[in-house]
């Protein structure tokens, strides 16, 4: 597909700027009844879902040119897809979140790149992940743990740890707790250890789409040889990339693909995984995007007139993963959960994503500094989440703007309520 | 082309970050499609856009285009090709940063609010003390002050936006700021004629000034109590939505076997005051909402379509009561006047998305789905007059759209998705016949300006109220109609804005009918209507 190919979506925007709100009937309040943080954050139209069609199509027709000013426009978006859910309560011929991508697409291949996107890019194909660490070190958060090495070996559960959690020295016991209440409820786990690679889905969302296909490729054979008839992975990010760009790639795996929260949730349901230790605490949970609304599998790529596309295969953000966090939160002896006005298909983002987070750090911040102060409106003592993007937003804002809101990953919460023991690095 | 110095200036008033002349930004503001029947949907570009925060910046801005000779055009949520700029040389107000729920007076039951505070923020912030906001038709996305001051006002929940207005700040086409009612004399907002400045007429008209006249940056709105609960437990978006009637809630769909009948009962509950939202239930606007595709197979098969057509004559109808013995009075005088006209009564919030229907008409959330049918929609603005003048029009729409329906001119809505909707228990009331249609399709587009012609002809042969006056064409054209408005616009604007810097086209512009593609018989109809209706010019000439 290509820009243009996306036109009849970009002649239909009415201009109504329901991109840029709640849905309506979710409106609860007057402070979070926004729900993009670029519009927020910048105001100007062009910022907005609407506004970026626009420009879309404004330079399709010749009317303005692709510049630096208006690529800053374009990328200044964490592509969380809130304008596409709220565009879609309403509109049935409209692919907001596709014409981002493609409009990023655009970019690089007229040249108007962003510097420290392109050190994204960089570092992906130097060392295989988005954050420049060295590969040789991508499997070294397992070490000591009772796992099968899926190049040599077959699996039951192909686990992805994707690269935040692989790299990020904060988040690595949390991935080593998620494995170890697998391995405790008794399932086989395989994992790639060094010769894992990033999924590919940030070079995608950046406009990079030949490094994303590479990496798509790299990851079916992987999952091909390890025979694995499950692949699990901890990263939302990643999860979403699985469900949704492979098969619209056409790289759909082979496997049942699931985000770790659907993975625990299963062994709760069936009396493999029980939580005993108390957590006394109100939570509140933020919805990751890509586990929620971008999380929705792929339903097709309709070639006809959108109007005529029945509603099943509409992108609406309604089949993302929503119900199995909470379920396992709720799940926690002691427990509660409060939750945000601004929940599931109309989540407000963390900010890290898009290529926010390596580009316009400020802004990034800006937008998580903006759901702690949701949490915190909730009346909630801590916040958890499931994605390690999110966690590691939520955690630095809060650090550097002094909002005192503990921040938590599902998984450590589950580990604690388990009472499992995760064996130390070796 | 705006200078550098002028550009400098607008700079200076709002702030780096918020002035813009990069073509790219400029264009999404050119481009309006709604309610724009020209054949493309782009506007005249803006020469900048500016987001001032504060009623000062907008006045700074306003006096920039004043001292360099260019125009400004203000808007709040920005929805409609009205909001953006008729010609060259205009600078763009984009008030979104003004956006404050400023007050909410309980005890008063007034709410002051800036421009880009909608609809939904304003209900979902009142119910949360038992009252609640005049939804305007457009939904819970628009400015309830633009509404109120500057564009229409019909909303479907009993009232009318600019009845409902308490006080206004007003920044004059010359950048001085003026406040009318009690706010004028600096006494709070609990009243619009004073003791202060006492000019709502001068400032709304009829169909409001579209910033031909200014800028509104606050205004006091009326609010109108809620007996629902503070924030409704709502899970889910719409089909998937989840929620129960509050128990001292109905909501009903009253069926009619004809017109006149449905007329008559509706009225009549609106009389005797049992509605907290009552409007007819046009049997084109549902299924067009909630299954657009089985819609148009249904409309393919000539039975179907005439069992849908026997229960076109409905009313929609919530029902609120502050006690069991209140809702059994209320349902009893139902009863009477829905038996009396031979109707019946379904209680639709007891089915299956009734709660689903209840919340969207009550949060406003309805207008934007109308999009689902073909993309875009328009609409036969008629009548707000008496009841039996908007019945009228209601029967004329029907008879327009079935031509155009059949010319494949829009989506086919069984020819019925007019909008009735009575105020302030029948005083008065509001009709308007919405069109559906692909702004991808051409023969939609072609069709747009003959569909426009054909209720303009109807306003004319009925001598109603033509609310689209305020387009120049219209305006020249039926001015004489309508008591020579134009010209009194034309004396206020003189004291008003002295240096034109107000971009007026929809408040004051005024240009010949451009009657190319449009059946010769029908304009010769017009032009005789016009000259047999034209009430002052035997007066004139004497």
């Amino acid at each position: 597909m290509a820009l243009a190919d996306y036109k009849r979506d970009m002649e239909g925007c009415s201009r109504c700027s329901s991109c840029k709100w709640v849905p309506f009937n979710q409106i609860k309040s007057w402070r979070f009844a926004k729900n993009c943080p670029s519009i927020c954050r910048y105001n100007f139209h062009a910022y907005s879902g609407s506004g970026r069609m626009i420009i879309a199509n404004s330079i399709l027709e010749g009317r303005s040119e692709l510049n630096e000013a208006v690529a800053e426009i374009v990328y200044r978006c964490q592509l969380c897809g809130a304008c596409d859910t709220a565009c879609k309560v309403y509109r049935d011929d409209i692919d907001l979140t596709e014409v981002l991508l493609e409009l990023r697409a655009f970019c690089v291949e007229s040249g108007e790149l962003l510097v420290e996107h392109m050190a994204v890019i960089d570092a992906l194909k130097r060392e295989d992940n988005v954050l420049g660490e060295p590969k040789e070190r991508r499997g070294e958060w397992a070490a000591g743990l009772p796992l099968k090495d899926i190049n040599r070996e077959t699996c039951e559960v192909f686990f992805h740890a994707g690269c935040r959690y692989s790299y990020d020295p904060d988040l690595r016991d949390t991935l080593r707790g998620a494995v170890s209440l697998l391995l405790d409820a008794g399932v086989e786990v395989g994992i790639a250890g060094a010769e894992e690679s990033c999924c590919g889905g940030r070079a995608y969302e950046l406009g990079y789409r030949g490094e994303a296909a590479n990496y798509a490729d790299d990851l079916l054979s992987r999952v091909k040889a390890s025979g694995a008839r499950t692949l699990v992975t901890a990263c939302a990010d990643g999860y979403a990339h699985l469900r949704y760009l492979y098969p619209r790639m056409g790289k759909e795996l082979p496997c049942e693909v699931l985000h770790i929260t659907q993975y625990l949730d299963r062994l709760l349901a069936g009396g493999r995984l029980r939580l005993r230790n108390s957590l006394p605490t109100l939570f509140t949970y933020h919805d990751p995007c890509h586990l929620g609304r971008m999380g929705e599998p792929f339903l097709s790529d309709w070639k006809g007139d959108k109007l005529e596309r029945p509603m099943s295969l509409k992108r609406a953000g309604r089949k993302g993963v929503y119900e199995e966090p909470r379920r396992l939160l709720r799940a926690l002896p002691g427990a509660g959960l409060a939750e945000m006005e601004r929940i599931r298909e109309y989540a407000w983002c963390c900010g890290a994503g898009g290529g926010v987070l390596e580009a316009f750090p400020d802004f990034a911040l800006w937008t998580a500094a903006e759901r702690l102060e949701e949490a915190l409106a909730s009346g909630a003592e801590a916040l958890a989440t499931a994605c390690p993007w999110c966690v590691r937003a939520f955690r630095d804002t809060a650090s550097q703007a002094g909002i005192d809101l503990p921040v938590y990953d599902l998984i450590d919460l589950a580990v604690t309520a388990a009472g499992i023991s995760v064996p130390a690095p070796a | 082309m705006i200078s550098d110095q002028c550009f400098e200036e607008l700079v200076q008033a709002v702030g780096p970050e918020n002035a813009s002349r990069e073509p790219a930004v400029l264009d999404t503001y050119a481009w309006q499609p709604t309610f724009n029947n020209r054949p493309h949907p782009w506007v005249t570009r803006p020469e900048a856009v500016v987001l001032p925060a504060s009623t000062a910046e907008v006045q700074a801005v306003v006096k920039a285009c004043n001292r360099h000779g260019l125009r400004f055009k203000a808007f709040s949520t920005g929805w409609g090709a009205w909001a953006g700029p008729s010609g060259e040389g205009v600078v763009q107000l984009d008030l979104r940063r003004m956006d404050r729920v400023l007050d909410i007076d309980e005890k008063n039951m007034i709410a002051v609010v800036e421009p880009y505070a909608i609809g939904g923020q304003l209900r979902a912030e009142a119910m949360k003390v038992g009252l609640n906001t005049h939804m305007i038709a457009a939904g819970a996305g628009v400015s309830p002050l633009a509404s109120a001051c500057a564009a229409f006002g019909p909303g479907w929940d009993g009232t009318y936006s600019p009845r409902n207005l308490m006080g206004v700040e007003w920044v004059l086409p010359d950048g001085e700021v003026l406040r009318l009612g009690s706010a004028g004399s600096g006494l709070g907002w609990f009243c619009a004629d004073g003791p202060g400045p006492s000019l709502r007429g001068v400032m709304r008209g009829k169909a409001g000034g579209l910033s031909g006249n200014g800028v509104f940056t606050a205004c006091a709105l009326k609010l109108f109590p809620w007996p629902g609960p503070p924030r409704p437990e709502i899970k889910g978006l719409f089909y998937d939505m989840e929620l129960e009637l509050p128990w001292n809630f109905r909501l009903y769909l009253l069926i009619f076997p004809d017109r006149r009948s449905w007329a008559e009962a509706t009225y009549s509950v609106s009389r005797e005051g049992l509605d907290y939202n009552v409007m007819k239930s046009p049997i084109g606007v549902v299924p067009v909402i909630v299954a657009p595709r089985l819609t148009r197979k249904l409309a393919g098969f000539p039975n179907l379509r005439a069992a849908l057509s026997s229960i076109q004559h409905g009313t929609m109808l919530i029902m609120a009561a502050s006690s069991a013995g209140e809702m059994e009075y209320r349902d009893a005088v139902l009863r009477e006047i829905v038996n009396a006209h031979s109707g019946m009564i379904m209680d639709f919030g007891a089915m299956a998305l009734g709660g689903t229907f209840w919340w969207s008409v009550i949060s406003g959330a309805v207008p934007p789905m109308s999009f689902r049918a073909g993309g875009q929609m328009q609409s036969g603005l008629g009548p707000d007059d008496a009841w039996d003048t908007a019945v009228a029009w209601d029967a004329s729409g029907e008879e327009i759209k079935r031509e155009w329906i059949a010319k494949g001119g829009c989506v086919d809505d069984l020819a019925d998705a007019c909008v009735d909707m009575l105020w302030e228990d029948g005083t008065i009331n509001h009709s308007e016949e919405l069109w559906y249609y692909d702004p991808r399709n051409e023969a939609h587009v072609a069709a747009l300006k003959g569909m426009a012609f054909d209720f303009l002809l109807t306003a004319m042969e009925q001598c109603t109220d033509q609310p689209w006056n305020i387009f120049p064409e219209q305006r020249k054209l039926i001015a004489p109609l309508q008591g020579r408005f134009n010209r009194w616009q034309r004396e206020l604007a003189r004291a008003f804005d002295p240096c034109s810097a107000a971009d007026a086209s929809l408040y004051l512009g005024e240009e010949d009918m451009d009657f190319s593609g449009i059946e010769p018989g029908k304009v010769e109809e017009l032009r005789r209507l016009m000259q047999e209706r034209d009430w002052l010019r035997e007066e004139e000439a004497r």
